[in-house]
């Protein structure tokens, strides 16, 4: 096998693209699984506008895993005291190119999309060679693709669709012989009925199902329930909803929920050749049982790291079978004993730590610690970077070396401004530290000082 | 329309659907039971999130015994144990 480089960027590009020199127009349209879902019967949904302003405005961390020599199209231009403040911690930066007129609730590549200025520029990339590497491949960046002539460096949407289905995944693990929890994927309604029995068969004492859609957003479009009442009534609710549709088709998992340690989320990478590199593994935290973001590293047994290890080989080698190549997050977990469960759902896809891996070289390097998590704003009109740095103080990170917080996406704190009134927003960050304590301690100092943050005046 | 389970059983009074919401996001939320007024925004003070929507309607009906037309559902009547309590008396016609 050949010998790929250390970095990040430079190996994504040779697995993907062939070369580590390749130029690549990054596009982070998180929530792809929206378009990948489409059509398909799914559980009720309340989304705020404003959730979609703020999940849209992810785009950014494309900045910080694009390389000096490739570009990032955005939604809009970001703060330029953020960028200022990127560089001056000795990031080089990609060519960044901002949509025009900025829309809200648009996804990135719907902004792109829209934007005939842009979409000529693309095209004078896509002759100069460049190819366009999207978080995840629907139709839409298929269309995005064809628009502009940038090839992509991914496979087609339909293979990412079918490869991202949960269903998929039970079947992947049962395959390759990974052991996961006991569930059921369900394609019919027919099929759901006919397993309702037995996966609700053990709520009685005291177990809880977890019914979840197969091409859900990860965390959403799920439900986990311990009473056989309304798991029948949520199973009503599917039929009802494909009666209306005229079509039997669904697309479900059940799974009977496992007690855990720990959430663990790790990353591989699987080459056009077919060739899988383990990336990293984080470790979720929770705070009174809600997520609050991934430490690293994720202090595991040697035994539990090889349990990770194998199974991502057996998973990437799986999925370049079946014509998938690109990056790969699963999500694992650790249960009360130690035990590992190393397949719990795959993303085929970017994930979050993807667009932190630059950073962890950079910053956090051997011996250190890193939290990844965002801080909840709850602002009365919109901050600039300014502000948000001087409130930080001397917790912020202004050197390669040091300990502090390190900004890694700024667009979703102000992208929920427009409405009437106050307006939820998101610092994403890295905390980095020399110790768990120290990390700790960091963590907590950053929360109260951006506690007091209300927004400009102006 | 929410569809009335206990056919025999008169739709739920507003006092009865207030007291089912207060109880159950105690429960579920495992709210300060001080802080659950009527108009308590139940995502922004009492930390219900999107996943937890769903789980709530869901032993709401339990409680009162009715179905939800959940293609009439909004985030809006998620907004307060007010706004929910409103919709609840609205689809079961009272």
């Amino acid at each position: 096998m050949r010998k790929l480089p250390p970095d990040f960027n430079s190996r994504l590009k040779t697995m993907v693209a062939g070369t580590p020199d390749a130029s690549l127009v990054f596009l982070a349209n998180f929530e792809v699984e929206e378009e990948w879902g489409r059509g398909e019967q799914r559980l009720p949904r309340f989304t705020a506008d404003s959730g979609a302003a703020l999940v849209t405005a992810m785009d950014e961390f494309a900045v910080l895993l694009a390389g000096p020599d490739d570009h990032v199209v955005l939604k809009g231009a970001p703060d330029g005291d953020y960028l200022g403040y990127l560089r001056d911690l000795g990031i080089a930066l990609p060519a960044l190119h901002p949509a025009a007129p900025y829309r809200r609730t648009a996804t990135v590549t719907e902004a792109v999309l829209a934007d005939p200025a842009l979409l000529g520029r693309l095209a004078d990339l896509g002759r100069a060679g460049c190819r366009l590497a999207p978080h995840g491949v629907s139709a839409s960046e298929e269309r995005l693709s064809e628009r502009t002539g940038l090839p992509l460096v991914a496979p087609p949407a339909a293979v990412c669709r079918a490869v991202n289905s949960k269903i998929y995944s039970r079947r992947l693990a049962d395959e390759a012989g990974i052991r996961q929890p006991r569930g059921w994927g369900c394609g019919t309604v027919t099929e759901r009925g006919r397993v309702g029995p037995e996966a609700g068969g053990g709520v009685a004492g005291g177990a809880r199902v977890r019914t979840q859609e197969a091409f859900g957003v990860s965390g959403k479009g799920l439900a986990v329930l311990d009473s056989r009442q309304r798991l029948d009534r949520l199973h009503r609710m599917i039929a009802q909803r494909a009666r209306r549709a005229d079509d039997e088709r669904i697309a479900f998992v059940l799974e009977r929920w496992v007690d855990k340690r720990a959430d663990l989320n790790y990353q591989c990478t699987v080459g056009v050749d077919g060739a899988v590199h383990f990336d990293f593994v984080k470790r979720a935290l929770t705070e009174k049982g809600v997520h609050k973001g991934h430490r690293m590293p994720a202090d595991l047994s040697a035994a539990q790291h090889a349990a990770l290890i194998s199974a991502a080989d057996a998973i990437g080698k799986r999925l370049a079978a079946d014509g998938y190549f690109g990056v790969v997050g699963v999500d694992a977990l650790v249960e009360p004993d130690g035990e590992i469960y190393p397949l719990i759902e795959i993303n085929a896809r970017n994930n979050m730590s993807t667009y932190q891996v630059r950073l962890q070289e950079r910053f956090v390097g051997p011996g250190r610690w890193a939290m990844a998590r965002h801080y909840p704003l709850r602002l009365d009109r919109p901050v600039g970077f300014a502000a948000v740095a001087n409130a930080a103080g001397d917790r912020l990170l202004r050197h390669p070396g040091g300990a502090g917080l390190l900004v890694n996406n700024f667009a979703t704190v102000n992208a929920g401004a427009g409405g009437d009134g106050p307006f939820d927003g998101r610092l994403y960050a890295l905390v980095v530290a020399d110790s768990v304590e120290e990390l700790d301690d960091i963590d907590a100092t950053i929360e109260a000082r951006l506690a007091g943050l209300k927004g400009d005046r102006s | 329309m929410a569809q009335n389970l206990h056919t025999d059983a008169a739709a739920p009074d507003r006092e009865r659907v207030v007291e089912a919401i207060l109880d159950l996001l105690r429960s579920v939320l495992g709210a300060d039971a001080s802080a659950v007024t009527e108009d308590a925004k139940l995502f922004d003070e009492l930390g219900l999130d999107s996943t937890g929507v769903l789980d709530l309607m869901l032993q709401l009906e339990d409680a009162l015994g009715i179905e939800f037309d959940t293609d009439n559902l909004q985030l809006e009547h998620f907004g307060s144990v007010r706004t929910l309590a409103d919709y609840v008396m609205a689809e079961t016609g009272e």
